[in-house]
Order: structure tokens, then C-alpha cells, then sequence
């Protein structure tokens, strides 16, 4: 509640315009004299409104008033004078000189002076609120600031971090080319002792062989077939280290023609497992075609190799195209997508196994069941993703397996261009 | 074989790889051909038994690409260049797979290219074919898939 401060010497006057006032709730503090006054507005200084008197006895109520307006924090505390000298005009001007803001005339209307007091009283309210609403603005600017230089900073940081990423991805792709460097050197000098191993095993065989019983024979085939698996294992090295060694180039081509190729290529097996193998019509991308056949090849082969015993292999590569609005539950799928499925009616795998059968050395089956290098799926990921695209396999035990090579359409526009920079 | 044929067909191999010249060798022998192999183990000692040593010219060289002192490439160059050497039909012999290295010895008018086999029966069995051809009858004007030696291309 509004508190006011009435300062007058007279003891009875104090009383009377007290209770005038009181009924309205107001907080009143009383002084008898302006130095009472000041001494009180040394600490409180909350006031609405002051009350004054004029005539007071050692400081007059113009005096107390300049007193009280010289403290900065007083400023704003709108003063009444009340005065009997209504027709003094000089004292009116004094009154207004010294800061203050209206007079009331004695013998005091009663309603005059709770109406002025209330306009005041309301007036201090409002400012009041105004300033509480001002910090507020404030201290919602600051925040503002805050929040923006803290927007700012984070900005930079990512920006930092951002730059810190391709730097690392650059070390990353350049560690990589290196790795793949040394597994081709590494592979191709292996290649030399492993000829002449090869060689000489078989000249002991074919010469000497007579002069070995079965035991002693049965060790040089044992070496000759760990030979032929040690070859075929660094055939497979080098070409899938030499991938992103080699430059690619990528040519707009039909790829029916070219998986037809690569089926002439398998022509030997597909007749030896009596195969059905049925090509419907394929995309025209931008692809390489020294790799794509590499790729087409291994995963017909698979399908070959992992037959049922005694049931006619039938395999069966399509296509189709994905774009965004069809099943677009990953972000790789934003892009339209040729998906190219290759699917047969084999042993099949177990689906949990669907990721692993691309990593490097991985098989599923051990080298007397089925013989492999477990390269051939690790290199058909890396010939795809060096396409921009992904591979994946469907598959459940005894059902078959589907393998699907995504490619992205317009996007391989661009990568021709980054590998010619490369 | 050519009209005027001695004896025996001169036949000289460079190869820096004892292993190799062995199997070369005992491959010839195996097939009791009529041949007169010399052997050289590098560049510096071909060029050297070309120009000043060699009694009769070789007919056919075999050339190994890698070797030391002097390589294949060197070799097929100076050879090329020479009037009288350049008759010499030279097979380069050779496990390069390399694409670029075969194109580059194709320029240099090598005249076939033949991977050493993997086995001793495979070597045999090249040398019996391509030593009873007429070569340079048979290998002329060729195209760079020609000119990589296949057995099956033969008919």
C-alpha cells in the first residue's frame, strides 16, 4: 500500500489530515518538523507523496523542499504543500520553483485533498510499475545479448570443428589410399616367391612323384592346394587394394550388355551347375565399367557356388528406381536410387549375418564346405560405395538371398568431377 | 623355321632369376627341341653379348622386364634402334600384369608377350607351341590383344 509522509508542525494538523486519509489505506508517516523530515528520508525514501506544510517554525516547508530535491534519490517524490496564504502569489511561485508539484489551500476540503492524493498516489503506482517493467525489458535485453553472443561463440566452434572434420576426413582418405598402397605392394611382391613354390611343387610331383609313396605324395598336394588358396588370396588383395589406387573413370553405360558379358565370362559354371540365369532390362548410369563387372561377376558367382545340391540353380537380376517418396525411412534413401536386385533360389544365410558377409575375411562356411578367399563381397562393397552407392543382402536360411546395389542417379555427375581433382 | 636354318635355332634368354633360367633350360631340354639356349642374367650383360660376344645372332630372345643394371625396357629400346639387331624377334617374358607396362613394350614393337606360367608343365607346353611356329610369319601386324600370347588363340 501507498505510503505518504505529512509534515507539518502542528500536532493537531498531523491528526486531522490522518484521518482523513487512514480510511483509505494508505501508510502514513508523520514529521513535525522539515528536519524530521529530512532525518526520515535519510533511509525511507518509498514515498508516494509528501504532504507539506508551509509554515513551519526554523525550516519552512520551501526550504524542506529544496532540501529534499537536491538528494537525487528524492527526485521523484511529487510534493503537496498545503498553505493558507491562498492568495499569496509570490509563495505560489516559490512553491512551483522549488520543484513542487501542487497546493492545497487551508481550511482543507476533505474530498479535494483524498482526490489529489489518490491522482498522486495512482501516478506513483504507475511509474512504478513502468520502471519494474523497464528492468524487466532490461534484463531480457541482457539475456538477449547473452544468448546471441553465446550463438555466436558456438557458431565459431562448429565452424572450428566443422574445418577440424574435413582436415580429418582428408588424413583419413589419405591413410587409406596408403593402406591400400601397401596391401598392393605387399600382395604383388608375394606374388614372385609364391610362383616359384607353385612350380617347384609341381615339377617334384611330376618328377619325383614316383619315388614317394602316398604318404609323401599326399604332402606335396597339400601344399599345392594351400598354394592355389595363398594365390588366389593375393589375387583378391590386389585387386581390391587397387580400387582407389587407380583412377577412375566413370562412362555412361548400358549395363544389360555388361552383365551379359560377365555371364559369358560364367558361362563355364553356369553350364557345369546347369543354370537359369535371367537378365531383364537394366539402367543406363554413369558407371566404371572395370569395376562393375568385377562386382556383377563375384556376386553371380556367389549365387552360383552357394547352389542347393540338387536343385536347378535359377537366378534372376532386375531393376528398379527409388526415389524419395517411396520408403523413405533412412537418409540415404533422400536421393532417387536405381536399385539393381540379384537374387537366386540357393542355400541362403541367416539374416543376422546380412552386414557381416561384407567385411574383409569374413565367411560363413569353412574352406572343405565351400572354397572361398572371403574377399569377394568386401570387394563389391568397396566397388559400390566408390560409386556413391550401397549394397545389401536379404536372406534367410534355405530360401535363397537377394543381393541389392543402390546407385544414386544424378549425383555421379559430381563425382567425376572430384575424381579428376583427385 | 626359316629356310637357312642351322642346326639348331639360337635362342637366347635374359632373365636376372636363377630359378627361372633353370626352369627355362630344363623345360628345353625336356622337350629335346633343337635349340641352342644362351643365357644372360641382366641388361648390361645382354647388350654386352649382342654387340660383341655373340657368335651367332639369336633368332628369338626372350626378355625379362625387371632387371638389374639394365632392364627390359632399356634393352627392347636399344635393341629396336639398332639395324641390325632389330631383326631379333623378342618375346618378352614376363608375370607384370600391369596394363601400362604391357602397352608400354607393345609401343616399343616388342613382338608378343608372354606371362610366365605358374607351372612347369604350362612352360613346357608354351615352348613346344610357340618354338614350332613359323614366328614372325605368325606374328606380325598384330593387334595389342594378339599380341599377349594365348595358347587357345592358336589354331
Amino acid at each position: 500500500m501507498a505510503k505518504i509522509l505529512i509534515v507539518d508542525d502542528r500536532e493537531d494538523n498531523l491528526l486531522s489530515i490522518s484521518s482523513l486519509l487512514e480510511p483509505s489505506g494508505y501508510q502514513l508517516v508523520k514529521a513535525n518538523s522539515g528536519r524530521e523530515a529530512l532525518k526520515i528520508l535519510l533511509v525511507e525514501y518509498d514515498f508516494a507523496l509528501i504532504l507539506m506544510d508551509v509554515q513551519m517554525p526554523n525550516l519552512s516547508g520551501f526550504e524542506t523542499a529544496s532540501l529534499i530535491y537536491e538528494r537525487e534519490r528524492l527526485r521523484h517524490i511529487p510534493i503537496i504543500f498545503i498553505t493558507a496564504h491562498s492568495h499569496d502569489e509570490e509563495n505560489i511561485f516559490k512553491g512551483y520553483k522549488t520543484g513542487a508539484v501542487d497546493y492545497i489551500y487551508k481550511p482543507i476540503n476533505p474530498d479535494l485533498l483524498r482526490a489529489k492524493v489518490s491522482v498522486f498516489v495512482e501516478l506513483y503506482r504507475k511509474n512504478h510499475q513502468l520502471i519494474a517493467q523497464e528492468q524487466k525489458l532490461i534484463a531480457i535485453n541482457k539475456n538477449l545479448e547473452n544468448e546471441i553472443s553465446e550463438r555466436k561463440n558456438s557458431e565459431e566452434k562448429i565452424k572450428l570443428l566443422n574445418l577440424q572434420l574435413l582436415q580429418n576426413i582428408d588424413k583419413l582418405e589419405a591413410a587409406n589410399k596408403d593402406l591400400d598402397r601397401f596391401a598392393f605392394m605387399a600382395s604383388h611382391d608375394l606374388q614372385e616367391p609364391l610362383r616359384k613354390i607353385n612350380v617347384f611343387s609341381e615339377r617334384l610331383d611330376s618328377e619325383y612323384g614316383k619315388r614317394l609313396d602316398e604318404g609323401g605324395k599326399k604332402y606335396i598336394h597339400r601344399i599345392q592346394t594351400a598354394t592355389a588358396r595363398l594365390q588366389a588370396l593375393i589375387k583378391d588383395i590386389l585387386t581390391f587394394s587397387k580400387i582407389s589406387i587407380d583412377k577412375t573413370v566413370f562412362v555412361n553405360s548400358d549395363l544389360t550388355p555388361l552383365v551379359r558379358d560377365v555371364l559369358i565370362e560364367l558361362d563355364d559354371v553356369i553350364k557345369d551347375k546347369n543354370a537359369e540365369v535371367n537378365v531383364e532390362q537394366l539402367p543406363s548410369l554413369a558407371i566404371n565399367p572395370n569395376l562393375m563387372r568385377p562386382l556383377f561377376y563375384n556376386i553371380i558367382h556367389n549365387s552360383l557356388k552357394y547352389s542347393k545340391k540338387d536343385i536347378k540353380p535359377i537366378i534372376r537380376i532386375y531393376s528398379e528406381v527409388e526415389s524419395a517418396q517411396d520408403k523413405a525411412k533412412t537418409p540415404e534413401t533422400k536421393n532417387k536410387y536405381f536399385r539393381i536386385y540379384i537374387s537366386d533360389n540357393g542355400i541362403g544365410f541367416e539374416q543376422i549375418f546380412s552386414e557381416q558377409i561384407f567385411d574383409m575375411f569374413k565367411r560363413l562356411h569353412n574352406q572343405n564346405e565351400y572354397e572361398g578367399t572371403g574377399i569377394g563381397l568386401a570387394l563389391c562393397k568397396k566397388i559400390v560405395e566408390e560409386h556413391n552407392g550401397f549394397i545389401s543382402a536379404k536372406s534367410a536360411v534355405g530360401e535363397g538371398s537377394t543381393f541389392v546395389i543402390s546407385l544414386p542417379v544424378p549425383e555421379l555427375e559430381k563425382i567425376t568431377a572430384t575424381k579428376i581433382n583427385s | 623355321m626359316k629356310n637357312i636354318s642351322p642346326q639348331f635355332l639360337p635362342v637366347l634368354l635374359a632373365d636376372d632369376d636363377m630359378d627361372d633360367r633353370m626352369l627355362f633350360s630344363d623345360a628345353i631340354s625336356d622337350l629335346k627341341l633343337p635349340v641352342d639356349l644362351q643365357l644372360v642374367k641382366d641388361g648390361a650383360e645382354l647388350m654386352d653379348y649382342l654387340l660383341t660376344s655373340a657368335m651367332i645372332m639369336p633368332e628369338i630372345l626372350f626378355l625379362d622386364l625387371n632387371m638389374p643394371r639394365k632392364n627390359g625396357f632399356e634393352c627392347l629400346a636399344e635393341i629396336k634402334n639398332h639395324p641390325v639387331l632389330k631383326e631379333i624377334f623378342i618375346i618378352i617374358y614376363s608375370t607384370t600384369e600391369s596394363e601400362k607396362e604391357i602397352d608400354d613394350v607393345f609401343e616399343q614393337q616388342a613382338n608378343l608377350f608372354i606371362k610366365k606360367p605358374n607351372s612347369f608343365t604350362e612352360l613346357k607346353n608354351i615352348l613346344s607351341h610357340v618354338l614350332a611356329l613359323d614366328l614372325k610369319k605368325q606374328f606380325s601386324n598384330q593387334t595389342k590383344e594378339q599380341f599377349i600370347f594365348q595358347i587357345k588363340s592358336l589354331d
